[in-house]
């Protein structure tokens, strides 16, 4: 990569202009500069994908009803996928879970073993209301006839 | 001071491309781990790839006759209620909802294969069977991990096949891809193997050495856990060998 002069190219004695290095070691620092830029937007990609983000941007709440195909509240648990945050539901269908990590996060909502997935954007410092969660549970009901020998 | 000018140029290049060094593979690790992929990967499959000896290693292996693996049944209100697991005749035999871990093994990467794998005791609902990975059992004794599973809910139902994540003894179907039919005369009641094949994120199914199906799990829930089986409530499930070995390793 370095050009260094070679013997050759003082056999006519000194020449007239000494080999440039400027121009190499500006490209070289342009270089440096786009590589320091690139890592930098991949750290913090990486920052904003790790634990470490939520915690700077701190962290919020989620609330909502549960409720099968016809309205009906449900007995369910949520859980804050990733976390170990998890919360069941009240008589109404009820739930609230606080220390939420700030940002987009999954929720599963949990009922007779089986899940469904609700994504939602937690802001900091904020709970936000879901408002109803419908869940379909005709699958889940079948299941429970087989575990628990009905057919 | 010419001579000062030159050798003091010189000796800033060599650094200056040392750094520029440094930080292309500084990128190129940040770059990967921003795309949620584990340099250890790459470099397995680089080395793959090259056709690299593969270091392989057996971490489990039972015929269920002369090695007899112990385990944890998971007891809880969706499975163990119809008994227990036992070994009869060499082979390992299931009760119908009935899971297990092996005990003793908990690893990140692995390939888990089941020989001479039946179907037995199919009742009219829920029949099928599930391979479980990087799993674990939380304070409730509920599972945290994942699934391999074929499923027929009915006789006259498609079979299906997926790849599913447990967060606290609930399942949630990974999708993509979803669950995919298969035909029901595939054999998947009665395979001479099953192959799942954990590494990183992505888990690879295989039935008689054909890749059945894959999935990734963007989010990698979990890295690392033990390995076990599981019938559905209609039916249960007899294994003649399980092993577990290290990815990418010929039998």
């Amino acid at each position: 990569m370095e050009r260094s002069p070679s013997l050759d190219e003082y056999k006519d004695g000194m020449p007239e202009r000494l080999p440039d290095s400027s121009a190499r070691r500006r490209r070289a620092w342009i270089a440096i500069a786009v590589l320091a830029a690139l890592a930098l937007v991949f750290g913090v990609l990486n920052l904003a994908r790790s634990g470490a983000f939520a915690r700077v941007a701190g962290v919020g709440g989620v609330k909502g009803v549960v409720v099968d195909e016809t309205g009906q509240p449900l007995p369910a648990e949520i859980f804050v996928l990733g976390t170990n945050l998890s919360a069941e539901t009240d008589a109404s269908g009820y739930f609230e879970i606080q220390g939420v990590p700030a940002g987009d996060q999954t929720l599963v909502i949990g009922y007779l073993a089986q899940g469904t997935e609700v994504p939602v954007r937690v802001a900091g410092g904020e709970t936000r209301d879901l408002g109803q969660v419908r869940v379909s549970t005709a699958e889940q009901r079948d299941r429970l006839l087989a575990v628990e020998g009905g057919q | 001071m010419g001579c000062f000018r030159v050798a003091r140029g010189k000796g800033q290049g060599i650094v200056e491309y040392a750094v520029i060094l440094g930080l292309i593979a500084l990128v190129v690790v940040l770059a990967l781990g921003a795309m949620g992929i584990s340099v250890g990967d790459v470099y397995a499959a680089v080395v793959k790839a090259l056709g690299g000896e593969v270091s392989c290693k057996t971490y489990y292996h039972s015929d269920f006759g002369r090695e007899i693996p112990s385990w944890i049944e998971i007891k809880n209100s969706f499975w163990g209620k119809f008994g227990s697991w036992q070994v009869k005749d060499g082979k390992l035999v299931s009760p119908r909802s009935g899971a297990m871990l092996l005990n003793g093994y908990s690893g990140s990467d692995y390939n888990i294969s089941l020989s001479g794998i039946r179907l037995a005791n199919q009742s009219s609902a829920w029949n099928g069977y599930g391979v479980m990975f990087r799993s674990s059992l939380d304070a409730k004794n509920r599972l945290n991990g994942y699934m391999f599973e074929f499923e027929r809910r009915r006789p006259n139902e498609p079979v299906t096949m997926y790849f599913s994540y447990w967060v606290g003894g609930t399942q949630v179907v990974m999708n993509p891809p979803g669950k995919m039919v298969i035909p029901a005369n595939s054999g998947w009641d009665n395979p001479a193997n099953l192959t799942v094949s954990v590494q990183g994120n992505t888990f690879v199914a295989s039935m008689n050495g054909k890749k059945i199906m894959e999935a990734t799990d963007p989010k990698n829930l979990y890295t690392e856990g033990a390995v076990g089986v599981a019938s559905n409530a209609g039916s249960s499930i007899v294994v003649d060998d399980l092993a577990v070995k290290t990815p990418g390793c010929e039998e």
